[in-house]
């Protein structure tokens, strides 16, 4: 039974996918294999981190605790001798944050916050930049058993 | 403005150097293509081509940044010049080039 950690990531990636407009790319799960130009514009998706924190009480006097996770997208471009990377980057970090941020899932998250953008540079043969896109999704989960909400 | 041995340059470019043009001046110069780790994100490493150009700086007016490069070939490849750094004394320059 997966976790709902990993229901948030999967569901958060089924919104970003669902009616995508021209020129956003879908996004993947993240992968740990490098990549090369010739395979850019690409956005992956990862969990970064996952907080806990305990309800009122304290530790172990409440059933659920609250989770903050912060999912991470990695987008990567590389320039085109018109525009920058991060132009060519821009319509995907805004359509990530429009699906995202503020939005609800019964069952699985109360609300999202859009957090950060990071931005990375390098230029060889061409301009290249890595955009990490962050948001915190508040959930809970039962205290002794991360699959379940309650 | 002269170098020492300068007549060693010239014969190592005339036996690996491929013909070139900067900004339109013909010459002959030394690529070197290195592909390199340049980003690192959380999860993969982003991997690019540095390409590199070495050319006898006398052999050239002052080269500017963003001067066009022509690698004559085939194939015929534009590049634009992004860096330049003058090796030892000087006699050679190393050109970093981008896609045009």
């Amino acid at each position: 039974m997966a976790t709902i950690r990993e229901l948030i990531v999967q569901k958060a990636l089924e919104r970003v996918n669902t009616g995508l407009p021209g020129g956003v790319p879908a996004t993947e799960r993240a992968r740990t294999f490098a990549m090369t130009p010739d395979q850019l514009i690409k956005s992956t998706v990862y969990p970064l981190r996952e907080e806990t924190r305990p309800r009122g009480g304290g530790v172990g006097k409440d059933p659920t605790v609250q989770t903050g996770l912060i999912l991470a997208f990695e987008l990567r471009a590389k320039g085109d001798g018109v525009s920058a990377p991060d132009v060519l980057l821009d319509p995907t970090i805004n359509w990530i944050v429009k699906q995202l941020a503020l939005s609800q899932e019964a069952g699985l998250w109360a609300t999202i916050d859009y957090l950060d953008t990071d931005f990375q540079w390098a230029q060889a043969e061409y301009a290249l930049c890595i955009a990490t896109v962050k948001f915190r999704v508040s959930s809970q989960m039962k205290t002794n058993d991360p699959s379940a909400l309650s | 403005m002269s170098y020492f041995d300068e007549a060693s340059i010239d014969v190592m470019l005339a036996e690996v150097g491929e013909p070139i043009t900067i900004a339109g001046n013909a010459g002959v110069g030394v690529f070197d293509e290195t592909d390199e780790e340049l980003l690192k994100g959380e999860m993969a490493a982003l991997i690019g081509k540095t390409v590199a150009l070495t050319v006898k700086t006398t052999a050239f007016p002052p080269i500017a940044i963003s001067s066009a490069v022509v690698r004559t070939g085939p194939p015929t490849v534009n590049y634009v010049i992004r860096e330049r750094l003058q090796l030892g004394d000087g006699a050679l320059t190393k050109i970093l080039c981008a896609l045009a």
